[in-house]
């Protein structure tokens, strides 16, 4: 599903880069053991920029919930409406979520607590790639209330 | 409008009122943890709120213009108050006045606008954003001025950044002020929702979505899921939270006939 190019700025460029390489690598503070994203400038538990570093982790996660977009203001999106938006929550990384439009799912088909698998799409304008998300199985669901 | 009624200090004001721009006016919020009771508790209070009319979209005149419909509220406030115009001594307010259908591209200010107002340093001062000179050249009264804060984003920025304020002693008595109105055209259709790409905090997620109540709709199917609820079962939550809103005399609704 065609989406926006995210441009890179200096507190994502390597999570961007990693995505390039079909990599997906998270924020991690050494002095607190936990991962964070969005990426930010310094931990947002300790305060401490120099202990964060990036950690490649597994593209496995949990779909926690999602919702339907039926009118978006987002010109790119709007061809593909409706859509499902789904939060995905990573299986390696504890309180770290990431959204996702599951693609090969039907709107309004998404099977709360299914696994989901990584993937990684490419976005029109530049061409840099995006983590995305894919239903482990059949990719749809009975959820749609 | 919040004023200090209890331990005013004396506080000497410049000349010219004291602007604090978006980044200095975020320094009043107390966005920190661990910060304990606030220490002004019960030295300031909310003494007067006032209101315009509202209208699903501009009808081109002066007179419903937005900073006819400001300078109204600020008075209704103030007539609420009970308070003399000459008292009040601060202005916080937010200076973008649409977010969603921008003024049009090279459309001029309309003549009978110009007529009306006095005009401020930008031309669309008044009719598409609101700054505190445009708002004192055209509030006579208000003589006495000498605090303004430009507070970041909405309404409850203003008024929270007001309220620490005055608890500060930077004013006593302070108008908080949010004006918004849209005009014609489908709402954010423009600006950063129609480029092909998109920086900054959008990445993680306007981008994905687009509408901010996205994350509601996902924390409301959460729900659903975990409590093995239906989304039917809502309704006479909706319904009670509609009769609510009509209650609201300055409601949209209220004043425009709700379908029944």
């Amino acid at each position: 599903m065609p989406k926006q190019s995210p441009i890179p700025d200096e507190l994502d460029r390597a999570f961007y880069a990693a995505a390039n390489e079909e990599r997906l690598v998270i924020q991690h503070c050494a002095g607190c053991d936990r991962y964070q994203h969005p990426p930010k400038a310094s931990c947002a538990e300790c305060g401490a920029a120099d202990r964060l570093s990036w950690r490649e982790v597994e593209g496995k996660g949990t779909i926690y919930s999602y919702t339907v977009v039926y009118d978006t203001p987002v010109v790119c999106l709007q061809p593909d409406q409706p859509f499902n938006v789904a939060l995905i929550d990573l299986d390696d990384c504890p309180g770290i979520s990431m959204l996702s439009h599951l693609p090969g799912t039907p709107a309004g088909r998404v099977p709360i607590g299914a696994p989901v698998r990584l993937i990684f799409e490419v976005t029109p304008a530049t061409g840099q790639k995006v983590p995305e998300w894919r239903v482990v199985g059949s990719g749809t669901g009975t959820s749609g209330s | 409008m919040a004023s200090r009624r209890l331990g005013y200090r004396d506080f000497r004001f410049m000349t010219a009122p004291a602007v604090y721009e978006p980044a200095a006016a975020a320094s009043l919020l107390r966005t920190a943890e661990g910060l304990g009771l606030w220490p002004y508790r019960g030295q300031v209070a909310a003494v007067g709120i006032g209101h315009s009319p509202t209208m699903r979209r501009w009808d081109g005149r002066p007179e419903t213009s937005i900073g006819a419909w400001s300078i109204m509220a600020i008075r209704n406030a103030i007539d609420d108050a009970g308070v003399p115009p000459d008292q009040v001594d601060g202005l916080a307010l937010v200076a973008p006045t649409s977010s969603a259908s921008p003024w049009p591209a090279d459309a001029p200010v309309p003549d009978g606008f110009l007529a009306m107002f006095a005009a401020g340093s930008h031309p669309l001062d008044g009719v598409a954003r609101l700054s505190p000179e445009w708002l004192l050249k055209n509030m006579p009264e208000l003589t006495n001025v000498k605090f303004v804060l430009i507070a970041p984003q909405c309404m409850s920025m203003a008024l929270a950044a007001a309220i620490e304020a005055v608890g500060r002693g930077l004013t006593g008595t302070c108008i908080a002020l949010k004006a918004w109105h849209n005009f014609s055209g489908r709402y954010r259709q423009s600006g950063a929702n129609a480029r092909p790409t998109v920086s900054g905090t959008a990445k993680y997620g306007t981008a994905w979505a687009g509408p901010g109540c996205y994350r509601t709709a996902m924390q409301f199917q959460r729900y659903l899921h975990k409590y093995g609820k239906t989304k039917d079962m809502m309704a006479p939550f909706v319904v009670n939270s509609r009769r609510n809103g009509l209650l609201f005399p300055e409601g949209y609704w209220a004043q425009h006939g709700p379908r029944r």
